[in-house]
């Protein structure tokens, strides 16, 4: 009975949001730049292609200039950025490229939509009428889904659309190779994207308009960005994270995966556990 | 059956201000309730409480015999207006009470019949289409009122509903209480007790967050001091030979054929002061059209207070 009720709210308030997110004009205008972002990307990759000629994926690891440069970055102890590095060479450059282009933008796309997720109701007192019928936790996580869906979607259609011009461009990775990889790099977003929303849903919880909603948001990346300076692994931007986010090498995918989850949960958390507190 | 609500000690502050404290009151099931106070007295924070809305400091809410919480988690529902209404301004009456419809638990046919039945109901019908934004006032509380109407909740608590309102559609918000009474329990708060005084047939009185007397309406309203209404034909006569006939009462004209005798209930009794006051207007030849007991709940809550 109250797992029915629970999960009854969550989907009804889920899809009133996704309704209402494709009226709103600051999402709307949000989700044009994120097609200017794809374009961007897309202009960059073909770049890319242009000056390397078929990029990184050419790299011959038996000519006596890699044998070098091996030798050099032995002795001057970066095997591992060197191996990352050689890493990217085994994904195509359409893959790796939308990848950093989203782990660019993805942080203020979220904040631009996502300010408005809790703060929009406090700010015009819907609230409160909401509340009445379902629970704190049936809104907040209602609330939370509809934009999970909303970005797990877009960018699982932008990896496919990714995919098909990898396809084109790189004949030397094969559809299965390309495949595969452009599943890792989208699982790996998921919970990448997860961390994002489950921070900005927290502070719009707090906030009481939208507008500071957004401002505080991308005041608590810059934060972390300065705090990551002297000390990556206390941030969402840990470098072992961030690198797993696109080098397929060794443990670093399997790092931002749980790493993104735990940091999604954390948010969370919270965003919950303040927000079945507050009074609204 | 149990009371629809029973407060228990609740208390609750906003920083040093006691906005409830220790309010403990209960509403009969079924009954329509005035819950009145003055300004500040701590309706409204006590409507916030039962809604959910602010955390309790102390003390214990029940509705229906149930703890709040519990009612709430099994999927009950209370049907509430708050003081500031504050809508989807850029959606239809239809949707946003589509919504809370649904959120209810009613499949999406069921919940159409439902909106339209509020809407009917508060005769807002004709303006489902409309946004919230574009209604007036009295429009907006009539959807504020459906919407506490959606679900036919148990119990419907309504923060100043009739605030602003103009007679005529105090008229029709009577009316739609009327069609309400005896089939769900309604607390209505007001600091305009005139209104609620016809409207109720329970009452709950605040100040400074505390409980000052709950009761029936006819009950509170024959308090200690007690007033009489006569109307006659025509004021023939001075009302000062009436005044010297009863030392100690108070004898207010109210108009060329209306006055009001107001007595303490421990100097004399109601049939007694009757007996004095019909005699000599029937002395003096003047007839007699009605003679009515009143005593406004405004009076009885200005007594309650000590003021
Ligand atoms: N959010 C709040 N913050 C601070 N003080 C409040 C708040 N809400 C109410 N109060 C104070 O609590 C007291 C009771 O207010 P309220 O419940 O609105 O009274 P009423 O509805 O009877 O007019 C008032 O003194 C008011 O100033
Ligand atoms: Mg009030």
């Amino acid at each position: 009975m109250a797992v029915g009720l629970f999960a009854r709210q969550v989907l009804v308030l889920c899809f009133d949001e996704l309704h209402d997110l494709m009226l709103r004009r600051r999402s709307l205008l949000s989700l044009g730049f994120y097609f200017l972002s794809i374009a961007a990307s897309l202009w960059l990759i073909f770049r890319v292609q242009a000056v390397l000629g078929g990029g990184f994926a050419h790299l011959d690891t038996s000519s006596p200039g890699y044998q070098e440069l091996s030798r050099l970055v032995r002795q001057w102890g970066l095997e591992e950025a060197f191996a990352v590095f050689v890493s990217m060479s085994q994904v195509p450059d359409a893959l790796w490229i939308f990848q950093i282009f989203s782990l660019l933008w993805f942080p203020t796309l979220v904040a631009l939509i996502s300010c408005d997720l809790v703060s929009i109701d406090i700010y015009r007192g819907t609230l409160r009428f909401l509340l009445l019928r379902t629970s704190r936790a049936g809104y907040f996580f209602g609330k939370m889904l509809s934009h999970f869906l909303l970005y797990v979607i877009l960018q699982a259609l932008s990896t496919a659309l990714m995919f098909l011009i990898a396809l084109r461009m790189d004949p030397a990775f094969t559809a299965a190779e390309t495949a595969r990889l452009g599943l890792q790099y989208f699982v790996v977003f998921v919970p990448f994207i997860w961390c994002m929303l489950a921070a900005t849903q927290w502070i719009s919880s707090w906030s009481r308009r939208p507008m500071s909603a957004m401002v505080r948001a991308h005041l608590m990346w810059v934060i972390f960005l300065v705090v990551a300076v002297k000390a990556s692994w206390l941030t969402p931007f840990w470098s072992d994270m961030v690198l797993g986010m696109f080098s397929p090498y060794g443990a670093y995918p399997l790092k931002a995966l749980l790493g993104y989850a735990a940091w999604g949960l954390g948010f969370t958390l919270l965003g919950y556990l303040g927000f079945a507190r507050r009074d609204v | 059956m149990p009371d629809a609500l029973t407060l228990k000690n609740v208390t609750r502050r906003f920083g040093k201000i006691l906005a409830v404290n220790g309010l403990s009151m209960s509403v009969p099931d079924k009954s329509v309730c005035a819950f009145v106070g003055a300004n500040g007295a701590g309706k409204t924070t006590t409507f916030s409480l039962v809604g959910e809305f602010i955390r309790l400091h102390a003390g214990s809410i029940e509705v229906f015999g149930i703890p709040l919480r519990t009612f709430r988690a099994r999927g009950g529902i209370i049907g509430l207006l708050p003081q500031d209404m504050q809508y989807f301004e850029d959606r239809t009456v239809w949707r946003q009470l589509f919504l809370f419809a649904r959120l209810a638990g009613m499949a999406a046919v069921e919940a159409e019949g439902e909106v339209l039945r509020v809407l009917k109901l508060v005769r807002l019908d004709d303006k489902a289409g409309a946004t919230a934004g574009d209604l007036s006032h009295g429009m907006r509380v009539r959807l504020g009122v459906a919407q506490a109407l959606i679900g036919q909740p148990p119990l419907i608590m309504l923060d100043e509903p009739t605030a602003g309102l103009d007679p005529r559609m105090q008229v029709e918000f009577r009316e739609t209480i009327d069609a309400l009474r005896g089939k769900t329990t309604i607390v209505i708060s007001s600091h305009d007790l005139s209104q609620l005084q016809e409207m109720c047939d329970y009452c709950c009185m605040i100040d400074r967050g505390k409980l000052l007397r709950q009761g029936p309406m006819g009950q509170l309203l024959s308090g200690s001091v007690q007033s009489l209404t006569f109307r006659v034909v025509s004021l023939k006569a001075q009302l000062a030979g009436l005044e010297s006939l009863l030392p100690g009462v108070d004898i207010i004209q109210e108009d060329g054929q209306t006055f009001i005798v107001e007595f303490a209930l421990s100097k004399y009794k109601v049939p007694e002061v009757n007996r004095i006051v019909l005699a000599w207007l029937l002395n003096a030849g003047m007839e007699v059209l009605e003679v009515k007991q009143t005593r406004s709940l405004e009076k009885a809550f200005l007594e309650a207070t000590g003021h």
